[in-house]
């Protein structure tokens, strides 16, 4: 039938290699042998279709600012550029961020990656499985708690004020620190930080030991700010956040 | 512990509706290991509250089992914990593969040749051994046979034989693809030997055109379909049957009528194999 489909493996192989080509690449890869236009289009379709609706309903807010071609070419750029290593489909988002990474189409706005990231935040915080049952505490002592942050809440930095941007508000540039969590009703939430919580939010979560005031005096004099109103300001934070149920304590 | 009766395969996007579900409507339920795998938050916790309930059978979307890409033995293991721990002893996979350099997440037909039939019989093995359990192999819906020297029922015999694992068989997709590549579904149902046939599936389908249907799962069943079930177990015996749908939910009085056409073609099956 065909010269190049000998009676091996590496047969076989052959023929899903350029069958995958054609799926993912139909303008550079046109024919299979003993396949029909008719009929590897349906797979086309199929294959098509299902990634771009994986990445539509992992990123809705980045696809609206694109026009119907463009979210077509990003999808197909990625298709073809990124090899998926992962099985699981829930994680088609996280190979679609590492593929923006190094995307190259100029129409994507600059603020693309960490508009997606975000996006990503709330679907990762929704799905995480938690490795320990460490319980969020209800009341903390400032002087004596090593205090520490629960497993599913998380802070990000970000350059654009990312939670802001929608199809009619896109954004000038402007460092953005945003906390999301899930809270023990099993709802994600989200909460934008000054630049005083997001570092006391990393050093909570870094936390071993030390107590919430031991923790606020090294932030004032680390920022060489006033310890009283460092301590003072962060007690407050801090109430706040336990009042959240988002502060655990940590084995002392 | 094996599966009986009719099962259906559960979807996300229908948890909340089927809530309410009893072991008297339905008697075993179905996931991708895929979709479930190290989810927690309210998903994983939904998810639980179904395998506390319900006997449940996986069936994989992504093992590739005929791809030239390495067995993701990783992957694997993590199944095998999964399916540890929720109990769960049935396991299935489509005899096709889903990747080649890197995940597609869908399904491609394995050219049939004898070669290929090795090869995948090789990798079934080297699952069997990680899972410790057998690997049941579905029939798939298939559009194109690229490469195609043998037939698609001596394909899937000949890695079955030399694998020794067990069959899905799926009815709607041997339908579609006895209009798709004209065949007779009749005579490729009666060739496999009811050994090997551990559960069925069933699934609606789409009508692209007269010669070309698309197994969608997103639409209620067609008519030959069903008799083709009937078929089965006139022939195979009265197996344990899933229904899937994964498209276009419809209610679940609707989804259970369907259900409760497969106990009643069983009961029927049943009674007339217990008279003859």
């Amino acid at each position: 039938m065909n010269k190049h489909l000998p009676n091996s493996p590496l047969g076989f192989q052959q023929i899903q290699k350029k069958f995958s080509d054609a799926i993912r690449d139909p303008k550079a890869h046109s024919e299979v042998a003993g396949v029909d236009e008719r009929h590897m289009n349906v797979y086309r379709e199929l294959f098509f279709n299902n990634v771009e609706g994986f990445i539509s309903g992992g990123f809705p807010v980045l696809m609206e600012l694109l026009s119907k071609a463009q979210q077509t070419e990003l999808v197909r750029d990625f298709f073809i550029s990124h090899s998926c290593h992962s099985p699981y489909f829930l994680k088609i988002s996280e190979e679609f961020l590492e593929y923006l990474l190094h995307c190259q189409l100029d129409f994507l706005p600059e603020f693309a990656y960490q508009l997606a990231h975000w996006e990503w935040m709330e679907l990762h915080a929704d799905v995480y499985q938690n490795t320990s049952e460490n319980m969020p505490i209800s009341k903390l002592n400032f002087e004596k708690d090593p205090v520490g942050m629960i497993e599913s809440a998380w802070c990000q930095a970000y350059d654009y004020p990312v939670h802001q941007i929608s199809a009619g508000n896109t954004c000038e540039a402007a460092t953005s620190y945003l906390m999301v969590y899930r809270n023990q009703q099993l709802k994600v939430e989200f909460v934008a930080l000054n630049p005083l919580s997001a570092l006391l939010f990393q050093r909570l979560q870094d936390n071993q030991q030390l107590t919430a005031d031991e923790i606020l005096r090294d932030i004032a004099t680390q920022q060489n700010m006033d310890i009283n109103q460092v301590v003072q300001g962060g007690r407050q934070i801090l109430q706040q956040w336990c009042d959240l149920q988002l502060l655990t304590l940590q084995s002392r | 512990m094996a599966l009986q009766g009719s099962g259906l395969g559960l979807r996300r996007g229908m948890m909340e509706d089927l809530a309410g579900l009893s072991n008297q409507d339905v008697d075993f339920l179905e996931v991708a290991p895929e979709n479930w795998i190290g989810v927690g938050g309210r998903l994983g916790k939904a998810f639980r509250e179904f395998t506390e309930r319900f006997p449940f059978a996986c069936h994989g979307l992504s093992l590739s089992i005929g791809s030239s890409d390495k067995l993701d033995v990783p992957f694997v293991k993590d199944v095998k914990s999964f399916l540890d721990e929720h109990q769960i002893d049935i396991y299935s996979e489509h005899l096709s593969y889903c990747s080649h350099e890197g995940h597609m997440y869908d399904l491609m037909p394995i050219p049939f040749t004898l070669p290929a039939a090795k090869y995948v019989a090789d990798r079934i093995a080297q699952v069997q051994e990680i899972l410790q359990r057998p690997l049941i192999i579905e029939n798939v819906s298939t559009y194109a046979s690229p490469g195609q020297e043998m037939s698609e029922l001596e394909f899937l015999l000949e890695v079955v034989k030399r694998a020794d694992c067990k069959i899905l068989l799926d009815v709607n997709n041997v339908y579609v693809n006895s209009v798709n590549h004209g065949f007779d579904a009749r005579h490729y149902i009666q060739s496999i030997p009811s050994k090997y046939i551990e559960y069925l599936h069933i699934a609606g389908h789409y009508d692209e055109a007269p010669d070309l249907l698309v197994d969608t799962h997103g639409a209620s069943i067609k008519s030959p379909v069903w008799e083709l079930l009937q078929l089965s177990y006139d022939i195979h015996g009265v197996l344990p049957t899933l229904l899937e749908r994964d498209f276009n939910f419809p209610p679940v009085n609707e989804l259970m009528s369907e259900v409760n056409q497969i106990k009643h073609f069983q009961q029927e099956a049943s009674r007339e194999q217990t008279l003859a």
